[in-house]
């Protein structure tokens, strides 16, 4: 075929492309978006068939049969899990302005500028082989219309006569003039995106075209074309998967390799996701693109096999699609072949380039430009010039470096081989952003330490043993491992042989990237940004609006700054309008000399969308008075915090203090009660005590009045009982009014008196008593004076008592009652015992209650039982204490303990004093 | 059926989806033999394959799958 046509009609081609994308353009200009639409939505998407797809597949199942399927069984059952995974990642990016697989990372790590870098590199490693397998396809192509196919591929031409460097740079001129057209906040390409769908439908119907044409063209229908290929072995066993040679291994590894590559290949991120007008998109998408991949996919291995029937062999399976319709003299078709072939390579190209060249500019040349000392890139007047400069270089040297790329490796590796290297270095995102957008504890350490792990398996596993293979190192490089390492061979790390190459790959850098991602993560811990980014990754549907979710980073800054700064950025027009969106939505006239933290925000995201999440951070921070979330507001928060827990601790003493006070009350209520009723008791008991003697009195003074034959022995014995019963009440009345008097004001008359003295004039007025009861007495006091300052006779009055309890108390027959005066260094005492039925325990305190004895009053000779009551009174007004002791059945002893008086003058005097 | 509940049906089909065009069950379609013509293997693989996608589409677009009450976000038309 004559090879200007095929130029020309390649060039009518592309022409047709510009006129669609330029006409996508202007619908969107004037606010007609094509791109509003579910179904372009999802055939952009099939910019995921590449090339790659559109020959390579053809050319994978005539070696390998319905192994090639997993590619696109993986994205088909991946999609299922869109309207979970893919509307989170597409949601998140909208609240944030992610414009880039790059930024995406980045910015959820905490707006971290290196991971984004790394991310970066990491996409341009894994993509610019890709581009170079589709730059090799265009050029493929060409040369199989125009010269036989045994002569193609042989060698490569000269640069300048090479179909593959022309294909590159058209590419990059379309690439720049709808990649770069001008500088969006979103970073959306409606042109480009229309192109890119009409690519896809151009692409479907010419790959359906052939396949319908070898099927029913040349053959009668599929039946017949399988059951002439089954008649040759080789061709039967494509129809089956060899179980034998890891085959099944490889598919489930593929299936699972392609999940991750359609979530996150650069082009499919910006197809997907930046690209994205409308989240309900996906839902539709979720089963078109499916579709899509079933329908490209149902031709493939019958084109294969009639290709193998025809040609006999699979040296130039990769170009059946093109060649059968070709040789069979079908021209027109072998053109159309052609340009699906050319559509499906520009279509990747183009948005690979575009999602690159954001990629560089805003996480990797931006960034180091922002930091480059002495440029001061954010006092430039106009940087939309200088970006849109960086990026349409980044363009171009990405597709340069795809063909550099093509040119360098020669024709070794498969279309196949390649693209699944990319895959796997795609993979290694996987981890990062899985767990960065369901798990908030990953950290930028983690993800950075699993990145450049994987990547690194990736690197020795993969590519490297390719160089081997092109003979830039030696083939025992990949046979006995590095210096006969074998341990380190590359394609069976650590021994490992079980897998073939690329599943081999990817079960060590997902190993090694998985692991370290957690195990570093769990290891460190997160900055203060990466939380809050965690967060509004994480919990992306908690929150309405993105900037409701505050920022960590709180500063306040000029409005006019910050106008200027988005007119540097995104140029004047754009600026104008980002901000008099803001002013409508918050309905303001004019907006506020000082920006708050939310406009602030508001200009850091937008800025995000044209330079990504960590350059819009710094370049935020150059103007915005910084206002980071100082310790002082840490503190405060932490005050705050404190201040509720003291209220509460407070609020906890108050009720405390309040239930303790009300124990007491109810204590002191009770103890009231109980002195109430003791009192009515000693009331009744007195009145009883007067009352005895009373009607005693009475009943003889009547005897005596009515009966004047009484004998005077009788009066004699009346008059004195009579007597004897007005003692016992005034003594009654006496005590009574002692404990009243006592309660109410001691006077005592104290002075300095030796208590043996007191002892002994007390022994004297009770030893008649004692005697006359048969009471045997045994005093003991010592030879030295017992000086202690008391009122002698109050004191007299209290050992009356102990002896007078001590005699009534004691035992009946044999009583005994002991007197023993001691002194020691401070303290006089006086101990009176005796051997009577004793006090129980829980009586001892009870019985110098004052009312208590009322009580417990037992026997005709009681006494009023305000004795000890009035007893220990007395005594504890001299600062003495008067205290019992008594084992049940041993006798009670009473102990008054009494301050011994020590002259101030003459201390010593007292010591040598002898007395008696 | 509420976005929640959507997504639980859609990890179903997504689980499913794994095992039926996966290891080991495929092995059992993987023989010699072939239905109206077409190799067994590749007849089940398609036949799934379409099943599954009509089910999604099926799930998706069910009237009640729209409803999407529980998060708040959900309003806006196209994102400008």
């Amino acid at each position: 075929m004559d090879p200007t046509l095929i130029l020309l009609i390649a060039a009518a081609y592309l022409g047709l492309l510009f006129a669609i994308a330029y006409y996508g353009d202007e619908r969107a200009e004037h606010g007609r978006s094509l791109v509003n639409n579910p179904y372009i939505y999802a055939l952009s998407l099939a910019v995921y068939c590449t090339a790659w797809t559109f020959y390579g597949s053809v050319g994978y199942a005539a070696t390998d049969g319905i192994n090639f399927l997993p590619i696109y069984i993986g994205p088909t059952l991946i999609a299922i899990l869109w309207w979970v995974v893919m509307r989170k990642i597409v949601r998140i990016s909208a609240h944030e302005r992610i414009t880039s697989i790059a930024d995406f990372i980045g910015a959820r790590y905490g707006k971290s500028a290196l991971l984004a870098g790394v991310v970066t590199v990491v996409a341009v490693l894994g993509v610019v082989p890709y581009i170079a397998v589709q730059l090799k396809a265009i050029s493929t192509s060409f040369s199989a219309l125009t010269v036989p196919l045994d002569a193609a591929n042989t060698a490569y031409p000269p640069v300048f006569q090479d179909t593959a460097f022309y294909a590159a740079l058209a590419l990059a001129v379309f690439t720049i003039l709808f990649g770069t057209r001008h500088l969006d906040v979103t970073e959306r390409h409606e042109g480009l995106v229309v192109a890119i769908a009409f690519e896809s439908v151009v692409k479907l119907v010419a790959f359906l075209a052939v396949g319908l044409f070898v099927t029913f063209g040349l053959y009668n229908g599929v039946g017949d074309l399988f059951r002439q290929g089954a008649a040759v072995a080789e061709i039967e066993a494509l129809y089956t998967v060899d179980g034998a040679s890891g085959a099944w291994a490889d598919w489930v590894w593929l299936t699972g390799l392609s999940m991750l590559a359609v979530l996150f290949l650069p082009r499919q991120f910006q197809v997907t996701v930046v690209e994205n007008v409308n989240e309900d998109h996906l839902r539709k998408a979720a089963w078109l693109f499916p579709l899509y991949l079933l329908l490209i996919n149902i031709f493939v291995l019958p084109i294969a096999v009639a290709g193998l029937l025809h040609f006999g062999d699979a040296t130039h399976a990769d170009m059946f699609v093109l060649a059968l319709p070709y040789a069979e003299g079908h021209s027109a078709l072998a053109l159309l072949a052609f340009i699906g072939g050319l559509s499906a390579a520009t279509g990747m190209v183009i948005v690979a380039a575009t999602a690159l060249s954001t990629m560089i500019c805003n996480d990797l040349v931006v960034p180091l430009l922002l930091r480059a000392p002495g440029l001061n890139l954010v006092e430039r007047a106009r940087l939309t010039g200088v970006i849109l400069g960086i990026r349409r270089v980044a363009i171009v040297v990405v597709i340069l470096m795809g063909y550099l790329y093509l040119r360098g490796l020669g024709d070794a590796p498969s279309l196949v081989a390649i693209g699944l290297i990319s895959f796997a270095a795609i993979a290694q995102f996987a981890p990062a952003i899985l767990g960065g957008i369901f798990w908030k504890r990953g950290t930028r350490a983690g993800a950075l330490a699993g990145l450049l792990a994987g990547v690194a398996v990736w690197g020795y596993t993969l590519p490297l043993p390719l160089l081997a293979d092109s003979g830039w190192l030696p083939a025992s490089f990949i046979t006995d491992g590095p210096f006969g390492i074998a341990a380190l061979r590359p394609y069976a790390l650590l021994g490992l042989d079980a897998l073939n190459p690329v599943p081999h790959t990817l079960f060590w850098t997902l190993l090694v990237n998985g692991g370290l991602y957690v195990v570093v993560s769990l290891a460190t811990h997160p900055t203060m940004m990466e939380q809050s980014q965690a967060t509004r990754f994480v919990d992306v549907f908690h929150y309405a609006d993105p900037h409701e979710s505050a920022a960590p980073w709180r500063g306040t800054a000029p409005v006019g700054d910050l106008h200027a700064l988005l007119r540097r950025f995104l140029g004047w027009r754009a600026a104008e309008r980002a901000l008099h969106a803001y002013r409508t939505r918050h309905e303001l006239d004019a907006l506020p000399e000082t920006a708050d933290e939310e406009l602030v925000d508001y200009v850091e995201t937008l800025l995000a969308g044209a330079i990504g999440a960590a350059s819009a951070q710094a370049v935020v921070r150059s103007v915005a008075q910084a206002k980071p979330l100082h310790i002082s507001e840490v503190m405060e928060i932490l005050d705050e915090a404190q201040q509720v827990m003291a209220y509460s601790r407070e609020l906890e003493r108050k009720k405390a203090e309040l239930e303790a006070a009300t124990d007491e009350l109810r204590a002191a209520n009770q103890k009231l009660k109980e002195i109430d009723q003791l009192k009515d008791d000693f009331v009744s008991t007195v009145s009883h005590e007067l009352r005895t003697p009373l009607t005693a009195i009475r009943a003889i003074s009547e005897i005596m009045h009515q009966t004047p034959s009484l004998t005077p022995e009788q009066q004699q014995s009346f008059a004195s009982t009579i007597m004897r019963e007005t003692e016992r009440l005034t003594r009654l009345v006496n005590q009574v009014l002692d404990l009243q008097r006592l309660d109410a004001a001691p006077n005592l008359n104290r002075a300095p008196r030796d208590l043996r003295a007191v002892v002994r004039n007390a022994l004297n007025a009770v030893r008649p008593q004692f005697q006359q009861q048969g009471i045997a007495l045994h005093v003991t006091v010592p030879d030295d004076p017992c000086l202690t300052s008391i009122d002698d006779d109050r004191v007299t009055q209290v050992l009356l008592n102990l002896l007078s309890n001590a005699a009534k108390y004691s035992a009946e027959t044999d009583a005994r009652v002991t007197v023993q005066a001691t002194r020691d260094a401070d303290t006089v005492s006086v101990a009176v015992s005796d051997n009577g039925p004793g006090i129980a325990g829980d009586q001892q305190d009870a019985i110098f209650e004052k009312f208590r004895q009322a009580r417990n009053r037992v026997g005709p000779q009681a006494g009023s039982g305000l004795g000890l009551a009035i007893a220990r009174q007395i005594v504890r007004q001299h600062d003495g204490s008067l205290t019992v002791r008594s084992t049940p059945g041993q006798g009670a002893t009473f102990t008054m303990r009494l301050p011994r008086y020590v002259p101030a003058s003459a201390a010593a005097s007292v010591s040598t004093t002898s007395a008696s | 059926m509420d976005t929640i509940e959507l997504q639980r049906w859609l990890g179903v089909l997504f689980v499913a989806g794994c095992l039926l065009l996966g290891y080991p069950l495929l092995t059992v379609y993987s023989v010699p033999a072939t239905i109206g013509g077409i190799p067994v293997l590749y007849a089940v693989i398609f036949a799934i394959w379409a099943l599954l996608i009509g089910t999604s589409a099926w799930l998706l677009h069910r009237p009640s799958a729209s409803r999407t009450s529980t998060e708040p976000a959900e309003s806006d038309a196209p994102r400008r």
